[in-house]
């Protein structure tokens, strides 16, 4: 008989074990991630000359104008704030309500929410058209004292999206410190001289524990009330005005829970090929996607009665142009994208309901896909239908995307997927201590 | 007389905590520890105090405040303008600025906390640390007269150390 170190947690996996298999992460990569790369990198430089030609030619490549002023470019901004949300709550909410399944997903989440962030704060500096002039809205001190107007949503914007890129960037690299001397001590040549600086001399003493998880609570703390905070703000850079369709009190909630709806289904699409790409498989379970299924349950539930709330208003309003807004969203000129978003965000997850759908890895990415172009449809809706609905008909316009803000869109999305794959060979995606947390301390055992 | 700092290295959290205490009890001198996960127990055995981080992220908590609320007054006051007929000082578009910089800075200064308490690494430890505390093993420091350091080598060795190191 002998004698062996081990942990018996469900899979047999072994403190080492974790090691091995994370570090692993960082392996040579194959033509796949290559390709995905490549391809990302390619849809930048698309982006980026879209961009360039609307810097050098002027704001009148796009199809911004009146009554529709703000076109895709805010429907991409809010879109990508949205998709941060979930990122936030699953690293912090769940951490302060003990979920304990969100251990093998939230460093994926959590950066997913800084890139995510990342893109969305692009749209503002594009939408502003001179980009050079974005310093405009900062309160710095000038010759004649005039500062930004405070009492604007769109300030409140600025605001809140540099605090929450600021402290979700923060969170994602305090809480990586221990992982990057795991992996500090696991690699040679530059890798090592890399996380050397990048893991701030970690060494894992009771004294740098204390510190590091008092910390680590206080940024969770401060995190949940800021993403609720961020994503109400967003909402009110449209219910601050009086447009109808805009003018709404429950935008504040509609706009987190949509987020929210719209972040999980996007850790969804990013999780699944992850784990196949990096064969996660031990780490990452079905058990995992099955609960962000369940959430998305819920988050499809809020928003659908957000819609059925949001047309009750209209119709027992009396007031008319309430009325003949949401009338003119369900059957007027964006009407398909109106059917898009109810059917796509409230009637597809309940699919979800059914555990074999749940657990069906091409169901799951598939409805994900769905419910993120509802999600975006939502976005187009809001915005571009109030814009060019409003109180006088003779102001009603409609608005057709350009090829230069498609080209910026692509660009965009290209950026976000670019980022990650470069985070994933570079940066643990699963957190290394806390799936080690999640396993019984090593003790020797009567084995063979 | 002089000091010895003594490490010993523990395949198994048991053994390694049954060491720890003794050690406490012995007051063999400065005690620390490495691990490969943050351990409560080791926490109890040594009766850390709470971090003192918390006064940090008041601290920032309220200078955030402070700021914001002091940032959009003198803007809103050093060029008195009505807009959409609002008072100049408004205060809940004011409160959203307030609470965004209450968050940020109650952040930024956790963070600086951090950098600050955290000893990198810590004073004593230094030169002791092995590779094998990030991956699965765990370490007990003992900072102590030399003429202990024989017992001390001893104790960790009952309690099943794998190794032990003097330095």
């Amino acid at each position: 008989m002998e004698e062996k170190l081990t942990n018996s947690s469900p899979d047999g996996l072994t403190y080492r074990e974790v090691n091995r298999d994370l570090t692993g992460t960082l392996s040579a990569p194959g033509p796949v991630y290559y390709g995905a790369v490549i391809l990302t990198f390619l849809g930048v430089l698309v982006g980026a000359y879209s961009w360039w030609m609307q810097i050098y030619y002027g704001m009148g490549v796009t199809s911004l104008n009146n009554p529709v002023g703000w076109g895709i470019y805010i429907t991409n901004f809010v879109f990508w704030v949205g998709i941060a949300h979930s990122g936030t709550l699953i690293s912090a909410i769940l951490f302060l309500v003990r979920a304990k399944w969100r251990t093998a997903i939230y460093r994926s989440a959590e950066a997913m929410t800084v890139f995510a962030v990342m893109t969305a704060g692009l749209f503002p500096l594009i939408h502003i058209g001179r980009v050079w002039r974005f310093y405009y809205v900062l309160p710095y001190a000038n010759q004649r004292l005039l500062f930004p107007n405070f009492r604007s949503p769109l300030l409140w914007d600025v605001f809140a999206v540099l605090t929450y890129l600021t402290v979700s960037s923060m969170f994602l690299y305090l809480g990586m410190i221990p992982d990057l001397a795991v992996y500090r001590d696991h690699h040679k040549g530059w890798r090592q001289r890399l996380y050397k600086v990048l893991s701030l001399s970690w060494r894992g003493t009771n004294r740098q524990w204390k510190h590091y998880t008092a910390a680590y609570a206080f940024f969770a703390a401060l995190a949940t009330p800021l993403v609720i905070s961020v994503h109400s703000i967003v909402s009110w850079d449209f219910a601050m005005s009086i447009l109808p369709g805009w003018h709404s009190t429950i935008f504040a909630p509609y706009f987190v829970a949509g987020a929210i709806h719209s972040g999980l289904s996007t850790v969804l699409l990013i999780l699944i090929p992850l784990r196949k790409l990096l064969r996660l498989h031990k780490f990452i379970k079905i058990d995992h996607f099955e609960n962000l299924a369940k959430l998305i349950i819920v988050t499809g539930l809020i928003v659908g009665y957000a819609y059925v709330i949001e047309l009750s208003f209209a119709w027992y309003s009396a007031n008319q142009f309430e009325q003949g807004l949401f009338f003119y969203r369900l059957y007027g000129d964006y009407a398909p994208m109106m059917w898009i978003m109810i059917l796509f965000n409230t009637v597809a997850p309940l699919a979800f309901l059914i555990k074999h759908v749940r657990r069906n890895i091409f169901a799951l990415f598939f409805i994900s896909a769905l419910v993120n172009i509802g999600m975006w449809s939502e976005r187009f809706v809001i915005i571009v239908t109030s814009l060019g609905h409003g109180f006088i008909p003779y102001t009603w316009g409609t608005y057709h995307v350009s090829w230069v803000e498609l080209g910026v869109t692509v660009g965009a999305f290209s950026w976000f997927f670019f980022l990650f794959l470069i985070f994933t060979k570079m940066f643990p995606v699963v957190s290394i201590t806390e799936m080690k947390e999640a396993l019984p301390f090593p003790s020797k055992t009567m084995a063979g | 007389m002089g000091t010895a700092r003594v490490l010993g290295i523990y395949e198994e959290f048991e053994s390694f905590l049954k060491a720890l205490k003794e050690l406490k009890e012995m007051r063999a001198g400065r005690l620390a520890t490495y691990t490969p996960v943050p351990c409560h127990e080791v926490d109890e055995v040594l009766e850390q105090k709470t971090s003192p981080i918390r006064f940090f992220t008041l601290a920032g908590g309220v200078l955030g405040f402070v700021s914001g609320a002091a940032l959009t007054v003198y803007c809103a006051t050093s060029w008195p303008l009505i807009v959409g007929g609002k008072p100049i000082i408004s205060v809940p578009p004011y409160l959203v600025i307030a609470f965004e910089l209450t968050i940020l800075f109650a952040a930024i200064l956790s963070t600086f906390g951090y950098f600050i308490l955290s000893p990198f690494p810590g004073p004593g430890l230094k030169g002791t640390y092995d590779q094998s505390f990030s991956e699965d093993r765990f370490g007990l420091f003992v900072e102590s007269s030399d003429v202990e350091a024989a017992r001390l080598q001893e104790v960790m060795k009952k309690h099943g150390a794998t190794e032990t190191r003097l330095s």
